[in-house]
């Protein structure tokens, strides 16, 4: 007696678990619409833009931080695939606070990021900040 | 007699002309007919007359199209006419709590309009987001709950996350409420210092490798004094921000009001 519950318990399961993955299936075959797909373009990676004053004109750890960072952006990233948790990537978020708010605090900032990265922080922010494809929006206030 | 009549007929014409159709105007925000809209006020006010229905109208409008500087105008000078209506204050208090812009939304908030129950609460609500006062209840458990946290993490240091930071890699975020972003953080520092601290003891402290492993680690344990406390101070902000748009939706929700 026990056995053929057991067993029609497990067949229960098992045609509810399949009718689960058949309607996802009828669900994924009605969102495609198979269409030609489309790659979407590789962003362009511009050189570090920053305050035309003296010092940093004649700073060569500005050239040299925008070189490392161009030369990430457009040949390492590029061939890691870096998914990153934040709106604004860690390298183009650092780039924008060194133009705004100069080196140290711009890499200082960018280095917090970096080592922030993961999905798990996604719950200490406020639910405002996170956007609809579930990243955290980091533009600069 | 005759003269008379005609007299009364030419007043009696020039009246009604000069009347506002609220029906007509009704008609033309349910259509968001914004052009017609703004040219029908416009005519009324080249009438001349009534001009604080005409600025009433106009604060709507402009409240409508989310034109806060000119909503502020044209609130000024209509001030008795508008807080008389219940249902575009309520509607300027919801659009208000999750407005971006502090100067305006201050401004809003600075006074009671109106004795309705609701948006003293809104205002009571706002002011208590602001300053440190005694602890209401609202009517809503949630709300109560979010403004406690958030009191508590307007009560939190920025310098002293930063020297718990120093401390201890992650500390400054935990106790800046973030309690995910310091776990990674620890053991992100955990990591980079045991490996600085492996290759000193192994190549000793002149060498190549361990020089760049510990400026990296030196890097990273600098930004997360720096992270600490910048978070915290960014942090305070959002919360509060987020606290005024979920009141804004709860609000909205249960007292909903129409301007029209």
């Amino acid at each position: 007696m026990y056995y053929r519950t057991f067993l029609a318990i497990l067949v229960f399961w098992t045609t509810h678990l399949l009718s689960q993955k058949q309607s996802n299936i009828s669900t994924i075959l009605v969102e495609n619409n198979f269409s030609e797909f489309k790659i979407n373009e590789a962003k362009k990676r511009t050189f570090l833009k920053q305050k035309k004053t003296i010092l940093t004109k004649i700073n060569p750890l500005h050239y040299i931080s925008g070189g490392l960072l161009y030369f990430y952006q457009n040949i390492i990233s590029e061939q890691i695939q870096a998914n990153c948790q934040y709106q604004i990537s860690c390298s183009e978020n650092m780039k924008k606070e060194i133009s705004k708010k100069g080196l140290l605090i711009g890499v200082l900032n960018g280095l917090d990021q970096l080592g922030n990265c993961s999905g798990s922080i996604l719950t200490d922010y406020p639910d405002y900040k996170i956007t609809k494809e579930g990243k955290i929006n980091n533009a600069i206030e | 007699m005759k003269l008379a009549l005609l007299s009364f007929f030419i007043c009696s014409t020039l009246q009604i002309n000069a009347q506002i159709d609220y029906q007509f105007v009704k008609h033309l925000q349910a259509n968001n007919l914004h052009t017609e809209h703004h040219y029908y006020l416009q005519k009324l006010e080249q009438q001349k007359n009534n001009s604080d229905s005409v600025n009433y109208l106009y604060a709507k409008l402009y409240l409508q199209q989310h034109n806060d500087s000119l909503f502020f105008k044209y609130y000024n000078l209509s001030r008795q006419v508008f807080n008389d209506d219940t249902a575009a204050i309520k509607y300027a208090d919801y659009y208000f709590l999750s407005n971006p812009n502090k100067k305006l939304q201050a401004e809003w908030f600075s006074q009671n309009k109106t004795s309705d129950s609701i948006h003293m609460q809104v205002v009571n609500f706002y002011n208590n987001v602001q300053k440190k006062e005694p602890m209401p209840i609202f009517m809503n458990k949630q709300l109560t709950n979010d403004l406690k946290k958030y009191r508590k993490l307007q009560s939190k240091s920025p310098i002293l996350a930063a020297c718990l930071s120093a401390f201890i890699p992650g500390l400054g975020k935990l106790y800046g409420q973030q309690p995910n972003s310091a776990a990674i953080t620890f053991f992100s520092h955990g990591i980079y210092g045991y490996q600085s601290y492996e290759s000193i003891k192994k190549y000793g402290i002149k060498n190549g490798f361990s020089i760049f492993s510990v400026s990296l680690f030196g890097l990273f344990y600098i930004s997360n004094i720096y992270g600490s406390f910048n978070d915290l101070v960014k942090l305070k902000k959002q919360r509060k921000q987020q606290l005024l748009i979920d009141a804004e939706k709860y609000y909205h929700i249960n007292y909903p009001a129409s301007l029209y």
